[in-house]
């Protein structure tokens, strides 16, 4: 545990010194404070266009955070060597992965943290009420996160080189907000094969659409639950894959 | 019980490229290496670049496994982890997390190896391999001898028994040289197993109870050192085995 528990801490203490995090960061924030002047429509409008915008950039800076500490991280320790320092003490390679992977997780939910409240900050300042998505929508995209990172950890294990498990993971992002549409194609499709094939592309590909749901105010807890549910047993699957490859990897 | 043992260990490096498939073997790592070192004996391992030096320390450590026969660190298999807990590692070139500070780097090291190592203890390794006065440097920032000196302070931190020591003194000044010798010294004498490579036949002949020679996979003579000074010198016996 005391292993487990110093991989996070020291995961998190790399990610949030690399200078990358902060131009992300100072990304967002230039977007929601350019969000604020643009929106110059009035009334009930601006804020929905403002809330958007939001929930847009905060998505769109910690999926870019996401996919390259997942899909980069081990792929350097190990292309650098500082992987012998940890590799050459009693730690199981599953405890590693799960080590860094929690890591990985705690950094890019600060940074949706950071970006949601600084949402909210806006959205009050120009005169907008909070509502329930506000709190919702950053748990959500914090679970999408953790989706989309246990891939990127699955397929850098997968791929050979840094473009190619980044190139994947953002096609399988792409893909996964289309899985309403994939599944009504499989259901047209005549052929047997088409059908086995499509239900495999189904199970590796995350349903994320549900992740963000147009109608976050009003939907039950049932749903929340649901999608958490759904998380969990999506991230063990990828990250379980990734420890298959890398349990007899050679340094 | 032996503190490492080598029964006819087989290590071929392959082509990583072709992962699933069939691997084509690159080259050869070490062939039929077969050797004890017993529990506080200091062991040399003499050979040209790319004998398999490096290959056979990276066995014990379980960075790599073997293709066939067996290491075993003081009875257990090298592929069990928990070998690991009693081992301190120099690999020959030492890279390390460039944001974190020299003081984290051990703190994190320590923890993974499952020591209970407070913040004196740190200090103390930190000044005994002169980087008393850099502990909140970031690693980045140092020198590549300084990072060396980093890398001897982790394989120290959790008092293993067994050193594995790659070339401990490469890219050391010559004042660090001098100190690294004095350590590896007295931690002989504390009774610690030394298994280090080297490519300066002297500091092995001086250091080393018993020196092997590999060349080309194969261990081709090891023998106490003193045997190998009452046989002539040992730089002569080593080109005489290796050309
Ligand atoms: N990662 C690797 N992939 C493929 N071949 C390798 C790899 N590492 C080492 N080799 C090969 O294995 C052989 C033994 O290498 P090794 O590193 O053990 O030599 P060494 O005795 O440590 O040499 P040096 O004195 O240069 O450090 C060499 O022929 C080398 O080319
Ligand atoms: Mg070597």
């Amino acid at each position: 545990m005391r292993k487990f528990a110093a991989l996070v801490k020291y995961t998190v203490v790399e990610n949030v010194r690399q200078k990358l995090f902060y131009v992300l960061g100072l990304f967002g924030v230039v977007v929601l404070a350019g969000s604020g002047i643009l929106s110059a429509i009035g009334g009930e409008q601006k804020i929905r266009v403002l809330r958007d915008l939001g929930y847009f950039a905060a998505e769109y800076v910690a999926l870019f955070s996401a996919v390259l500490v997942g899909a980069t991280f081990i792929y350097d320790e190990i292309e650098n060597k500082s992987i012998y320092m940890i590799a050459a003490r009693p730690v199981s390679r599953w405890v590693y992965l799960a080590g860094r992977y929690f890591g990985f997780l705690l950094s890019v939910a600060a940074l949706l943290i950071f970006m949601a409240a600084l949402n909210v900050a806006v959205i009050r300042l120009s005169g907008g009420g909070a509502q329930r998505g506000d709190a919702l929508m950053p748990i959500l995209s914090i679970m999408k996160m953790a989706v989309v990172l246990a891939l990127a950890m699955f397929l850098a294990m997968l791929t050979t080189s840094k473009a190619a498990s980044m190139g994947f993971t953002l096609l399988l992002w792409g893909l996964g907000h289309f899985t309403a549409e994939m599944d009504f194609l499989s259901r047209l499709a005549a052929s047997p094969l088409v059908k086995i094939l499509s239900r495999v592309t189904r199970f590796v590909v995350p349903t994320l659409d549900k992740f963000s749901p147009l109608d976050v105010n009003t939907l039950p807890a049932r749903y929340f639950a649901g999608v958490f549910v759904y998380t969990l047993c999506y991230c063990a699957a990828a990250l379980s894959a990734a420890w298959l490859i890398f349990r007899r990897k050679e340094f | 019980m032996d503190a490492v043992v080598f029964d006819s260990v087989y290590k071929n490096y392959r082509d990583p490229s072709v992962k699933y498939l069939f691997k084509p073997r690159i080259s050869q790592g070490v062939e039929g290496l077969s050797f004890s070192v017993a529990k506080g004996e200091t062991l040399g391992l003499l050979g040209l670049n790319g004998a398999g030096k490096t290959t056979a320390l990276k066995l014990i450590l379980g960075i790599l496994l073997p293709d066939s026969g067996r290491v075993s660190v003081a009875g257990v298999p090298s592929s069990n982890p928990s070998v690991l807990r009693n081992i301190g590692y120099l690999p020959e070139v030492s890279y390390f997390h460039k944001n974190l500070t020299v003081f984290e780097t051990l703190d994190f090291l320590s923890a993974l190896s499952g020591a209970r190592v407070g913040e004196e203890r740190i200090r103390e390794t930190l000044s005994m391999v002169g980087l008393g006065a850099f502990l909140s440097r970031k690693v980045g920032n140092l020198s590549k001898g300084m990072q060396q000196r980093l890398a001897l302070a982790q394989s120290l931190i959790h008092d293993p028994e067994i050193l594995i020591y790659d070339e401990p003194t490469s890219g050391l000044d010559p004042l660090g040289i001098k100190e690294m010798r004095g350590l590896l010294e007295s931690l002989k004498k504390s009774g610690k197993t030394i298994i280090l490579s080297s490519h300066i036949i002297s500091e092995v002949e001086k250091l080393c109870d018993r020196v092997g020679i590999i060349k080309a996979g194969r261990l081709i003579k090891i023998a106490r050192a003193v045997e190998f000074s009452r046989a002539g010198e040992l730089e002569n016996i080593f080109v005489e085995a290796v050309s």
